[in-house]
Order: structure tokens, then C-alpha cells, then sequence
């Protein structure tokens, strides 16, 4: 195994494990505390017990997130090295704004929302859990402005030092609000929504077919098929825009997750096919004329790039930059002037990054196909959770939600589907961004930390051993939270304020 | 009176990373001190007192460390990168304690089996133990030196990172913690814990002193260079001044005047002296090369844009002080004696 395929791999592994929780926290926070805020004024003891149920449930969740987010913050220097060291000014910026705008918030408040319950007033709690909410949507926010200049880069220009070649922040605001920032974020966090708003429904559902706590579930699945519905149909819009972004300012990744080879005017939109990598070529079975064209470029006739010529401009721009880098140098001694030998060198540098990382070939590609069938996959699934968040809406305005086994099984199955779109989209995107870790600028191999093969490969098996083990206690933990039903949580039932301890359920296992 | 290179806006920020470093000594200190402490009893419910005392706080104090790695990142990206890939398998080390903490808090209780309780229990103990001896171990690294070369890139093994001089800056450095976390002890329980917690704080106050006396004279001998500028910066002294009127508060609080809830206040300002009078001793390297002085990492050549500094000064210019506001907004919330209700279940 090499270095580079180990780096990244234990990047990909440790940032897919990282987003199990990070959907869920983003939606179940909103959705906790929107209901938080209609029983303020409603009063409903059984709303009150759902959402205190709920976030029990987060509580589960928020811990691992909190645990696995931590690698994340220090993965960048560990493994990537030249990374940290060319992007530094620019990329380091956004995860410090993170830490101090977002991971405070929602980490302080967390503490006062799940123990502070019986020490403050219902506003108050209700504050504490819109601060959540907001200190987790900061939080992608910040990350994702970063991620979003990997993918578009903006506002920066390139020196070089005695340490190496990096990256310079000349736009603070043009860097953060890239071409892709916005509906990037909006996407990612939609999505974060639909993963909680799923999970709800489905547990809500399991509760009613296990015939436990069913009036409790009939609230809970109310007021999650509501949140659900809204959140799903949004993503399509949402999601074409995003895309059409990525058309404009990431060509070769369009033309991967279209699988697209060849350059095509009137180019159709393939629903179904299979890559053939060493061919060239894409098997399609079902396509729709001039489609692709439309979404891509709003005009049935445009023109759309595929991956073949894309490389071949590539392959011309670094030869152009090339050229320019042989020019400045002969004219560098010439240059007596300071001003005008510096803004030469500054030429120069950047003349040198782009012609090193635009200097790309065919075996340069990642797996078109991952990144055909990743993307295809994801786009499918959120027209299904739309299909289906529409047929619960109805189901719901109908009366018969709560009876329609079939339904309710299908809303306990679907809970792993929301999570499986993410990492389809985390996938197609960030593969889709190969060979560059940062597009057009520099290249995923001049980016890794060189470690001795044996130091990473030993990392990522401890890695993937504490990862499984952690997930292990967290299926557990969440099925022994969940299994304590919701009635638990109702004030009715209690003599204890909750928010602290059951000793009833301690008593029989402490020494 | 103090080194011109501290009126620069690297400067600046070398002040700025203290802050976090401090913050975070501060605030997750006694978290780690107390979780040291868990195997020092047997006592499920003295456990269960001790982690129940910092549940509603661990997880945001733990941020000024992400909040500090952030800020490294942002404004002395070389630092971060040389430090956590040259010193790579440390601080994976540290990592996996410290997921185990955080996940350990929250599932512990969530079985009632007593195996299931016993694992979490060593996880959680590996969880602090680990990450408080070997911060001290990084920062004396760092401190004293380790082979990179011009470009950052670290040349030595994992086992370069655990000599004896760094070895005994980690021991300070745990025992600091311990200190603090009794004092917070001392502060958030009654009962029999309360009296452990007496001895404990004694005890770990004579480690440390012992132990920064000997640091100290060690130091001495390796690293002279270290003193200098204090030599050249006599109000500098002011750092280790704090520290020791820190602890001489902490002993007087804690054997003569028994006013116990006081105590934390000591080793507060220890610790603060501790992290400062170590910032002085560096200042203003971050990182000294063994191979070559000249390579040393220090605030200028590792430092971000004048654009990318004013950049994040502003933003912590606004945002610290609101961190800072709703933080000890939610420990007045949480004041007084922790009962056995209020935790993780």
C-alpha cells in the first residue's frame, strides 16, 4: 500500500465516520427546537415529553460527533502537511472562525440544554436549544465555506518562501463566499435536516407499530412529517441549483458525474448506465434528449465539455503556463526596477503552481464510475425522500398514517437511506474533485505529510478499531434510549425533574 | 522592558494563542485533573459525583483546545503543520484518549451492566491520564527542540519525543492538572469525597512543587538558553511570579486558613503563570530545530498574511469576549455543590 492511498484513505474514513452524526445533529437540533418553541405557547404536556425524548436521542448522538470532530480539526496538519503549509493563510481561517463562532455555542449551551432543565425558566431552555441549533448550523457554515475553496478557489495569490509555495489571502469575503459557498451550505445542511427528520418519522413510526406510548408517537410523527416534507421538497430545488454551480465552475467534475466522455451539443441527461474506465467510455441504457444540456446550461443546444477534452484543455493551459514561466525567467535578470521585479516574481509563482497542477492526464482520473454511480444514486434517493414525505404529508392530512402498517415500516426502513444520500454526496463530490485537493491549484500527491507507510497504516487500523468499537456503543446506547419510551420522559409520570438522573433505574447496578 | 518583537502584530498573536492555551489549561485542567482522579476511588458514587461536577461544562471546555488548534492553523500555519505531523503518533496518542473521554461521558450510564461500566471507567481514566501528561510533553518538545529541517519537516521517531527532559515537563504538567481538578473538587462537593479530595490536593501540590524544582534545575543544565530571556527581560519574572503566588495561595487557603472553596482561585493562577512562564522562556520561537537554529519555527516565519492576522483579530476581538460572557453565564447557572442527580444517565 502506498503513503498517499493510506493518507487518504484514513481522511475518507475518518470524515465518513464523523458524518454518521453530523446530519442527524444538524436536523434533530432544528427540529428539537422548533418544537421547543410552538409548546411554548401550546403547553402540551405529551409535546413537551417528545421533545424532551428527542433530545435524549441527540444527547446519544451529539457525543460521538463531539468525539469523532475532534480527529477532523488536526487531520490537516497530521497527514497533510504540505497542505496545512500551502493553504494555511486562507484555509486555516475559516476552522478557527469555527471553533470560536460555532463549537463554543453549541457545546456550552448543550451543556445547559441536558442539565440546566430544572435550574432555568421554559424560555430560557428554548434559547438554550436555538443556540444549539444555530452554534451546529455555524458549524457547517464555516467548514463548508472551507471545503467550498478546495472546490472553487477565490481571493487568494500564490508566493513562494523559503518554506515552500503557498497559498496568500487577498479577499477575505471573495475567499469565504466562493462561486459554490452559499448552495453548497444550503445543500449540506437541507440534507442534515431530511437525515432528522427521517430518523423522527421512523421512530416515531416504530413506536406506533410496536403499539407503545401511541399517543405520544402520534404527536412526535405529526409535527416530524410536517418538518420532513418541507425540508425534502426544498432539497430539489436546492440541489439544482447547487448543481448548476458545479456545471459552471467544475467542469470535469460534471462531466464525471454525468459520465460523460465525449463533448456533446444537445447533450441528454443518462439516468442509467455503467462506466467503462479503460475504454473510455459510458454504457447509458436510459436517457432523456437534451436534458442534461438544459439543467447544465439552462439552453437545450449548449454545448457540454466531456472528460477527454477537458484533460486535453488542462493538458494546454499548463503548457501555456510553462511557456510563461520560461519568459519571466529570462526577463528576471533584466528587471532592474523593485516594484516591477516583484510583481514579476509574484507572476512567476503563480505561473509555476499552475503549470505543476493543471499538468493532468487521463490516468490522472479518479473512479468515474464511483463518481457516476455516487452521484446518480444521490439524486435518486432525494427525489425519493421527497415521494415519500409527500405521501406521508397526505397519509397524515388523511387521519390514516397512523394505522397503514405497510407505510409505518417503510418509515422505520428508510432511517439509514438519508445518511446513505450523504455519503454518496460527500463521495461524488470530493472524488469528483480528484486529482486536485484544491481545484486547478494544487494536486491531491504534492499535498500529504511523508510519513514512514508503516506509522500511517498503524493509525488507520487503531483508527478503524476505536471507530467500530464507538459505533457499537452507539447503536447500543441509542436503542437503550429509545427503548425507554417516551412516556419516561413526561412530566406526569415523574416525580424526578428530568434532565438528570432516574435513580429507579440505577439502583439495582451501583456498587 | 519587554522584546520588541512582541509589538508586531505576530506579536500580537503569539499573545492570542497564550489566551487559548491558557483557556483551555484552565477550563479543561481540572476536567483532566478530576478524571485522573476517578481511579482513586472505588466508590461508584463518589465516581459518579466526580464526573456528574463537570458534565454540564467538559464538552465546551474542551473547545478552547479545537478553538486553539483552529487559531494555530489560521495564524501560524506552519506551526501546525510541523507540530502535528512531526510529532504524529503523539498526538494521535492523544486523540484517541480524548475521543474516548468525550464518548465515555455519555454511554457509561447508559448500561446497566457492570462490565459494560468497568471499560468505560478504564477509558475514561486513559481518556484524561493520557492527554495531561503528554501536552506538557509536546510543549517541552517544542521547547527544547526536535530535528526539523527549513521546510518544517520533522526528522526524528516517536521515541525522539520521549526524553527525559520532556518527560518531566509532561510530569508538571499532570500534576498542574491534578492540582487544579482537586481544587474543583474541593469547590463542587461535600461528604467523603470532599475530605478525599483534601489529600488529593495536597498531594498533588507537593508534586508539583517538588517537580518544577527539579524541572527547573534540569532545564538548567540542558537548555540555558531558555533563561535568557528573562535575563534580558527582567519583567518577564512577572509569569513565574503569578505561578508562585499561585501555589503559595493554594497552600495557605488549603492547610491554614481551610477556606476550601478558595483554593481553586490558586491554582488558577498557577496554572496561568505555568502556561505563561514556559511562553516567556520560548518567545518568539514556537518550535527549535536540533538540526540548526537557523531552522527554528518561530512568529515570523510561521505566521499568516498581515491580511489573514487582522482578518481573524478582528473576529476574536468580537466574538472572544461573547465566548467568554455566555461561558460563565452557564457556570453561574451550574454554581454550587453538585448533587448525585445531576448527570449523564
Amino acid at each position: 500500500m502506498d503513503l498517499l492511498l493510506l493518507s487518504r484513505l484514513q481522511f475518507a474514513a475518518t470524515s465518513y465516520f464523523h458524518f454518521i452524526f453530523v446530519p442527524l445533529t444538524i436536523g434533530l437540533s432544528l427540529f428539537v427546537a422548533i418544537l421547543k418553541t410552538i409548546n411554548l405557547k401550546k403547553q402540551d404536556p405529551k409535546l413537551d415529553a417528545v421533545a424532551r425524548f428527542l433530545m435524549m436521542v441527540f444527547a446519544v448522538n451529539f457525543a460521538a460527533g463531539v468525539a469523532t470532530g475532534l480527529t477532523q480539526e488536526f487531520e490537516f496538519g497530521t497527514n497533510w502537511f504540505e497542505y496545512s503549509k500551502f493553504v494555511g493563510d486562507i484555509f486555516g481561517a475559516p476552522l478557527a472562525i469555527e471553533g470560536l463562532m460555532a463549537f463554543f455555542l453549541e457545546s456550552t449551551f448543550m451543556g445547559l440544554f441536558l442539565f440546566g432543565e430544572k435550574k432555568i425558566s421554559r424560555g430560557m431552555h428554548t434559547f438554550a436549544a436555538w443556540m444549539v441549533a444555530l452554534g451546529t448550523t455555524l458549524s457547517a457554515l464555516w467548514i463548508l465555506i472551507a471545503n467550498s475553496w478546495m472546490q472553487t478557489p477565490a481571493g487568494f495569490k500564490i508566493v513562494e518562501t523559503p518554506q515552500g509555495t503557498k497559498a496568500v489571502l487577498t479577499d477575505f469575503f471573495e475567499a469565504a463566499l466562493n462561486h459554490t459557498t452559499i448552495f453548497r451550505f444550503l445543500h449540506t445542511v437541507d440534507g442534515g435536516y431530511i437525515t432528522g427528520g427521517f430518523f423522527a418519522m421512523g421512530v416515531f413510526a416504530y413506536f406506533l407499530l410496536k403499539n407503545r406510548d401511541v399517543e405520544f408517537a402520534k404527536v412526535g410523527l405529526k409535527y416530524s412529517v410536517i418538518f420532513t416534507l418541507i425540508v425534502s421538497v426544498a432539497q430539489i430545488i436546492i440541489g439544482d441549483i447547487h448543481g448548476y454551480q458545479v456545471a459552471q465552475h467544475q467542469p470535469l467534475k460534471m462531466a464525471m458525474y454525468e459520465g460523460k466522455w465525449e463533448t456533446e451539443k444537445g447533450a441528454s441527461l443518462d439516468l442509467l448506465g455503467v462506466v467503462d474506465q479503460e475504454k473510455q467510455t459510458t454504457h447509458v441504457y436510459i436517457k432523456i434528449p437534451y436534458l442534461l444540456s438544459i439543467l447544465a446550461y439552462h439552453d437545450p443546444n449548449a454545448e457540454f465539455k466531456g472528460i477527454k477534452d477537458l484533460v486535453k484543455e488542462y493538458q494546454q493551459k499548463s503548457q501555456e503556463y510553462k511557456n510563461q514561466v520560461k519568459a519571466i525567467e529570462e526577463k528576471l535578470p533584466t528587471v532592474a526596477d523593485e516594484a516591477e521585479k516583484q510583481k514579476l516574481l509574484d507572476e512567476l509563482a503563480i505561473a509555476k503552481a499552475k503549470a505543476k497542477s493543471l499538468d493532468i492526464t487521463m490516468d490522472d482520473l479518479p473512479s468515474v464510475g464511483l463518481v457516476f454511480t455516487s452521484f446518480h444514486l444521490m439524486v435518486y434517493l432525494g427525489f425519493l425522500f421527497a415521494l415519500i414525505s409527500v405521501v406521508a404529508f397526505i397519509l397524515y392530512k388523511k387521519g390514516t398514517i397512523y394505522n397503514n402498517k405497510g407505510f409505518l415500516w417503510l418509515l422505520v426502513l428508510s432511517i439509514p437511506l438519508p445518511f446513505l444520500a450523504s455519503f454518496l454526496g460527500w463521495t461524488s463530490t470530493e472524488v469528483g474533485r480528484q486529482p486536485w485537493i484544491v481545484q486547478g491549484v494544487l494536486k491531491t500527491k504534492d499535498a500529504v505529510t511523508i510519513h514512514p507507510v508503516e506509522n500511517v497504516a498503524f493509525t488507520l487500523t487503531v483508527f478503524f478499531l476505536i471507530y467500530t468499537a464507538i459505533f457499537i456503543a452507539f447503536v447500543i446506547s441509542m436503542l437503550k434510549v429509545i427503548n425507554r419510551g417516551i412516556t419516561e420522559y413526561s412530566h406526569d409520570k415523574e416525580t424526578v425533574p428530568v434532565g438528570s438522573v432516574r435513580p429507579q433505574l440505577n439502583k439495582d447496578w451501583r456498587v | 522592558m519587554l522584546p520588541a518583537e512582541l509589538f508586531t502584530l505576530e506579536g500580537l498573536w503569539f499573545l492570542l494563542a497564550g489566551v487559548f492555551l491558557v483557556g483551555y489549561a484552565l477550563t479543561d485542567g481540572f476536567d483532566l485533573g478530576t478524571g485522573v482522579f476517578h481511579i482513586f476511588t472505588k466508590d461508584e458514587k463518589e465516581r459518579k459525583l466526580m464526573m456528574n461536577s463537570i458534565a454540564p461544562v467538559w464538552d465546551g471546555n474542551e473547545v478552547w483546545l479545537i478553538a486553539g488548534g483552529g487559531m494555530l492553523f489560521a495564524a501560524f500555519p506552519l506551526v501546525y503543520a510541523a507540530s502535528f505531523s512531526g510529532f504524529y503518533l503523539a498526538i494521535m496518542v492523544v486523540l484517541w484518549a480524548l475521543i474516548g473521554r468525550a464518548v465515555a461521558f455519555e454511554y457509561r450510564n447508559k448500561k446497566e451492566s457492570i462490565t459494560w461500566r468497568k471499560t468505560w471507567d478504564i477509558i475514561y481514566w486513559l481518556g484524561n491520564f493520557v492527554p495531561a501528561l503528554l501536552f506538557g510533553v509536546a510543549v517541552g518538545n517544542a521547547v527544547l527542540g526536535v530535528p526539523i529541517d527549513v521546510k518544517g519537516q520533522y526528522h526524528g521517531t516517536f521515541f525522539t519525543l520521549l526524553n527525559i527532559p520532556s518527560l518531566l515537563i509532561g510530569a508538571v504538567g499532570l500534576f498542574m492538572f491534578m492540582m487544579h481538578g482537586a481544587a474543583w473538587l474541593l469547590l463542587k462537593t461535600e461528604g467523603s469525597l470532599f475530605e478525599k479530595a483534601k489529600k488529593w490536593a495536597f498531594i498533588s501540590w507537593i508534586g508539583f512543587v517538588l517537580l518544577l524544582i527539579i524541572t527547573d534545575f534540569v532545564l538548567l543544565m540542558v537548555k540555558p538558553e531558555l533563561y535568557n530571556n528573562y535575563f534580558k527581560y527582567p519583567l518577564l519574572l512577572l509569569a513565574p511570579a503569578i505561578m508562585v503566588f499561585g501555589l503559595i495561595y493554594y497552600f495557605y487557603q488549603l492547610q491554614i486558613k481551610n477556606n476550601y472553596e478558595k483554593v481553586i482561585w490558586g491554582s488558577s493562577l498557577a496554572v496561568i503563570g505555568t502556561v505563561l512562564t514556559i511562553a516567556c522562556a520560548s518567545f518568539p520561537v514556537f518550535i527549535r530545530s536540533t538540526i540548526d537554529p537557523k531552522y527554528n519555527i518561530d512568529i515570523f516565519n510561521s505566521a499568516s498574511s498581515h491580511l489573514t492576522l487582522t482578518v481573524m483579530l478582528i473576529v476574536t476581538v468580537i466574538f472572544l469576549p461573547i465566548v467568554i460572557f455566555y461561558t460563565s453565564y452557564v457556570y453561574k447557572v451550574f454554581k454550587g455543590k453538585v448533587s448525585e442527580e445531576e448527570g449523564y444517565h
